[in-house]
């Protein structure tokens, strides 16, 4: 009897047969780690390429962004509360890590309330949260000031460098690619609906699926892209209904509008991207820390920290994998990287390094 | 058809992982076993974690809730697992 998955396999295989060469991007940190850890990419006929975008939130933080969270996290007042991913990306010779390792009281934390309670715990100190993320991440952000500014916290702030998806995927294709369909952000869906990524069909003419992180679920939506190729279709195709909804989250969405607003933001690899970055409104904006620290921010330098032969920016962009590098496994690897795709857990080269190139 | 892939998947291409590391953007999701001010206790298969009930509405117990750093961001369709069978079965046709 036939399984499932050789079923599923060979449906692949027939329509690719039928296809030349097609490169699929996924636009997720998650999707490459899981594509990476199930060993998608070996069950694809060959005509069949995957590659990753500017998924990785931590990897598309440009480095005025890591530079400025170092200067903050550096001063004597400060307790710098972050996502783990985010303490070995390196500026030069720094990284938040080493400033921890040199005993600056920096915080890992697995949920933005974290900051909150230590604001609670140290009245005396200053607490800032590096707010990044895309739309998965960024309505917990929002919640955080909502509750500090309930709570009338003072001593709390919010570094805030979130981005959203659908400018970048916009700008990174817009001028035509050979990107032939796109594997949509599951969570980032989960929050601004299916219906957010009907422009990659209506406007970039490319076929586009939502698609869940088990490993099936990633391969039925690839499954439907490569129909959906096939057959000459463009359409956005929600294959990820258990946790989906065309319209999103509205709760998160109200909440998002509360407390951000849309401005231009620099991306690592892809530049400044008008109304892809999101702002904390007038309203909260005591809990800005670019506001709070205006004066210590203002002399932060950019430049001057990439690893020469780093090949991030390439690789965030789609046109090169994390093997084209001279420095992959080698001088660059998960515990000491050289660039944010290493550092990051959510990074295409971590997700190579970890389950083989 | 569902439950085959994944224990197909589990079986065949469970890659092991040198690292251990969990990624940013992971949901996972979980039972919600109660609720009080504001939060749900969440049943991980015996592992119990509070999540924030902010970005919901209309949470109860028994939902199955995708959480993502300390916040329930949806509660999960048990439908709908019938509608993706439903879409690779058309994508086949």
């Amino acid at each position: 009897m036939k399984t499932e998955l050789e079923a599923m396999k060979k449906n692949i295989a027939g329509l690719a047969e039928s296809l030349g060469q097609v490169t699929i991007m996924e636009v997720c940190g998650t999707h490459t780690a899981s594509i990476r850890k199930y060993a998608i990419r070996e069950l694809l006929p060959g005509n069949v390429k995957l590659v990753s975008g500017p998924g990785c939130p931590v990897c598309v933080t440009p480095e005025q962004d890591i530079a400025a969270a170092i200067t903050l996290a550096e001063r004597e007042e400060v307790v710098f509360a972050c996502f783990g991913d985010m303490m070995r990306v390196p500026w030069g010779e720094r990284s938040l890590y080493s400033l921890y390792e040199r005993g600056k009281d920096i915080r890992i934390v697995t949920s933005p309330l974290d900051a909150l309670r230590i604001a609670r715990e140290h009245p005396g100190r200053e607490v800032v949260y590096f707010g990044i993320g895309f739309e998965t991440t960024a309505p917990l952000t929002a919640a955080l000031i909502e509750a500090a500014d309930e709570c009338g916290m003072e001593n709390l702030s919010v570094f805030c460098a979130h981005k959203t998806i659908p400018p970048a995927i916009m700008q990174l294709l817009k001028g035509g690619s050979s990107i032939a369909a796109l594997l949509c952000p599951g969570h980032v869906a989960t929050i601004i609906g299916a219906q957010a990524f009907a422009f990659v069909a209506d406007e970039l003419k490319l076929p586009a699926a939502v698609a869940g992180f088990e490993a099936y679920e990633i391969m039925a939506a690839l499954l439907c892209l490569l129909q959906m190729l096939h057959r000459g279709e463009r359409k956005c195709v929600n294959m990820y209904p258990r946790a989906v909804t065309e319209q999103g989250n509205r709760v998160a969405l109200a909440l998002l509008d509360q407390v951000f607003e849309p401005c231009d933001a620099i991306w690592r690899g892809l530049g400044e991207i008008e109304g892809s970055g999101l702002r904390i409104k007038e309203r909260y904006r005591k809990f800005d820390a670019a506001c709070k620290f205006k004066t210590v921010l203002g002399g932060v330098v950019d430049g001057a920290g990439e690893a020469p032969g780093c090949i991030c920016a390439r690789i965030l962009r789609g046109q090169s994998i994390p093997t084209d590098c001279p420095h992959f496994g080698g001088a660059c690897q998960p515990e000491r990287p050289l660039g944010p795709c290493m550092a990051s857990s959510e990074g295409s080269c971590a997700a190579y390094y970890r389950y083989g190139g | 058809m569902i439950a085959s892939l994944k224990y197909e998947f589990n079986r065949a291409n469970g890659a092991s992982d040198k690292t251990g590391v969990t990624e940013m953007c992971l949901a996972i999701p979980g039972r919600i076993a109660g609720i009080r001010d504001g939060y749900a206790e969440i049943d991980y298969g015996g592992v119990f974690k509070q999540a924030s009930l902010r970005l919901v509405k209309n949470a109860r117990v028994g939902d199955y809730a995708l959480v993502h750093a300390g916040f329930v961001i949806q509660l999960l369709d048990q439908e709908a697992g019938a509608e993706l069978e439903k879409l690779i079965a058309e994508t086949r046709g």
